[in-house]
């Protein structure tokens, strides 16, 4: 059966969050910072022409910004990802089957409905309304071609944010001015090999051997040829499934030195990490503390540890992670981050009975602890309860010196207007 | 946590692996340091305490009977509901100035701002002028619309034209002022 995908992608989404609670930012070039304010994630269009490059550091374009009057934005997460929430939420209401891709990406399947073109439309306007969000819909018979639609359509503004891509001329035309690397699921080690073959457009591996492609690279990349062909590979993964491991760490806001700080910054870690895994109504078998130290990209050390049995509350993970930190630290070491992955994860509720009698009292106790750790803080006051560890340093956290309020999850924050 | 653990070294990200030197469960015995530099009680969490022992073999027995009033739940009611018709188009903005108070709008209040709701002839919307977000009342006849402010009785009002096509401007509709005593 014929397929139809549809990728709904969000446009500059980081600026374009900041411009809908701050009018004065439209069609001035402004930019959002990544962590600790280091480099360029996201770009205004306008920002675009000025030739700054995705990723670039941000020190190196100071000087240049202010020349130009460009906007630098440190990265305000609470806001990128409510915005994120109210769009998947509007497109799970529009559409039977939605896949939620990443922050800003979405598919959209539909191979069912009688007309993909005017509801796209529609879809597009009506996420423009409700969310303030532009986006870019890209539609195809594949995922790889809606992709690649999407990719034309951003570039050639005459298409209004909209590109249909079915006609075998018209595919083979927009492959024709797209690198191979700009593919999806293309990186560039992987479009360097293909160079060295011959391949280098586009066009070139939808016109590749499919069963050569896949002797000499993999099957994945022999679908990828079958989607250029329009034959439909990737199907739509719907339902997300259980992460197979959780990391949770940080570049620390400055380089640390004392054990005290480390374990501050990890307890805290441990707590996102626990956060997670209570989330998917996982337990944790093994779990394993890094460490990073010296100059960039610098020294990784990390120590792990197998439980008895799988473990979900936040305490027990706590302790363990504590003293794995402690076995790892040196004095005089330059830490610039740390981190914790919890995995071998199993749901909560099947784990194997342990041939030693569990301690139940103190399993309870543990669990109604770890319970009020997460609930209190959400009712009254993220200061209200915390583990004393969490207390031997703050100098871990990042620095946010550009960020904007938290419009959508603060009520001190919420955006004024002029009445 | 009384049963036996077995410290080992393990790949964690690609990264090298660091067996746990011996003894360093000892370690982690050490107490915190003596002064905290921060206000609130610490409770010091103690792995060592004494477990209660229970026999292997425990019977669990369902315990209570069902509430009568279950037959007669019903939800209790909720100022989201009443207030937010689309989760997804809301947005919560607060006022500042004083130009609304003829439309009940006092500053400080807290507006309820839906996105979605169409803009009609008189609607209170949140509006887009030179980079700044106002609050104005909507004011649409013989195809031109306006803006316009609506203070308390005796003062004067403004408006101002919109030349442009009226979504361009709009932010979305006001649908709700909470205002706390």
């Amino acid at each position: 059966m014929k397929k139809t995908f549809c990728l709904v992608d969000c446009d500059n989404f980081y600026v374009s969050c900041e411009r809908l609670f701050n009018p004065s930012l439209e069609g001035k070039p402004v930019v959002v910072l990544s962590n600790n304010d280091g480099c360029i994630v996201s770009r205004s269009n306008e920002a675009k022409l000025l030739g700054i490059p995705m990723g670039a550091p941000f020190f190196r374009w100071k000087e240049f910004f202010k020349q130009q009057g460009v906007v630098a934005l440190s990265s305000n997460y609470a806001l990128y990802g409510d915005i994120s929430g109210r769009l998947m939420q509007l497109l799970e209401e529009s559409a039977p089957c939605v896949e939620i891709y990443s922050i800003d990406e979405a598919w959209i399947d539909l191979s069912a409905h009688p007309s993909p073109e005017s509801f796209a439309r529609e879809l597009r306007e009506k996420i423009r309304r409700w969310t303030g969000i532009p986006v870019t819909l890209g539609i195809a018979p594949t995922k790889t071609l809606a992709k690649v639609a999407s990719k034309i359509a951003k570039k050639t503004t005459a298409l209004k944010g909209m590109n249909l891509l079915f006609g075998e001329e018209e595919i083979d035309q927009a492959l024709r001015t797209l690198e191979v690397d700009e593919l999806w699921g293309i990186g560039a080690r992987l479009a360097a090999k293909l160079k060295e073959r011959g391949i280098s457009k586009a066009i070139d591996l939808k016109n590749a051997d499919p069963f050569k492609i896949r002797r000499l690279f993999s099957v994945m990349l022999e679908r990828t040829v079958w989607e250029l062909r329009a034959i439909s590979c990737f199907g739509l993964e719907e339902n997300v499934s259980p992460p197979k491991q959780i990391l949770s760490s940080q570049t620390f806001g400055q380089t640390l030195f004392s054990l005290d700080e480390l374990r501050a910054a990890t307890a805290h870690f441990v707590k996102e990490a626990a956060r997670k895994l209570r989330q998917f109504g996982l337990a944790a078998h093994q779990m394993s503390v890094f460490l990073r130290h010296g100059p960039f990209p610098g020294y990784i050390e990390s120590a792990s540890f197998r439980f008895m049995e799988p473990i979900g509350d936040v305490i027990g993970l706590l302790e363990k992670a504590d003293s794995l930190l402690q076995a790892l630290y040196k004095p005089q070491r330059a830490y610039t981050k740390s981190g914790v992955i919890l995995f071998d994860l199993l749901p909560q509720s099947c784990h194997q009975a342990s041939f030693w009698p569990p301690e139940e009292e103190k399993e309870r106790k543990y669990a109604t602890l770890s319970h009020l750790l997460e609930e209190l803080p959400k009712q009254k006051g993220k200061l209200t309860l915390r583990v004393g560890t969490e207390l031997l340093g703050e100098n871990w956290r990042l620095r946010f010196q550009r960020k904007t309020p938290s419009y959508t999850s603060r009520w001190e924050e919420i955006p004024a207007v002029k009445a | 946590m009384g049963m036996k653990e077995k410290p080992q070294g393990e790949l964690a990200n690609g990264s090298s692996p660091t067996p746990l030197p011996e003894g360093s469960e000892a370690k982690k015995e050490e107490s915190f340091p003596g002064s905290f530099p921060y206000p609130g009680k610490v409770y010091r969490f103690n792995p060592q305490a004494e477990a209660l022992s229970y026999p292997l073999f425990g019977c669990r027995v369902a315990a209570g009977f069902p509430n009568p009033a279950d037959d007669h739940l019903e939800k209790s009611l909720s100022l989201d509901e009443l207030l937010i018709k689309r989760p997804a188009a809301t947005f919560f903005v607060k006022a500042s100035g004083n130009s609304m108070e003829g439309e009940g709008i006092r500053d400080g209040d807290i507006l309820v701002v839906d996105r979605a709701e169409k803009p009609k002839n008189g609607s209170i919307v949140v509006a887009a002028i030179n980079g700044e977000l106002v609050v104005k009342k909507l004011w649409m006849e013989a195809g031109h619309s306006w803006l316009k402010s609506v203070p308390a009785e005796g003062t004067k009002a403004f408006s101002m034209e919109i030349h442009e096509e009226v979504e361009l401007v709009i932010w979305g509709v006001v649908t709700a002022v909470i205002h706390k005593f």
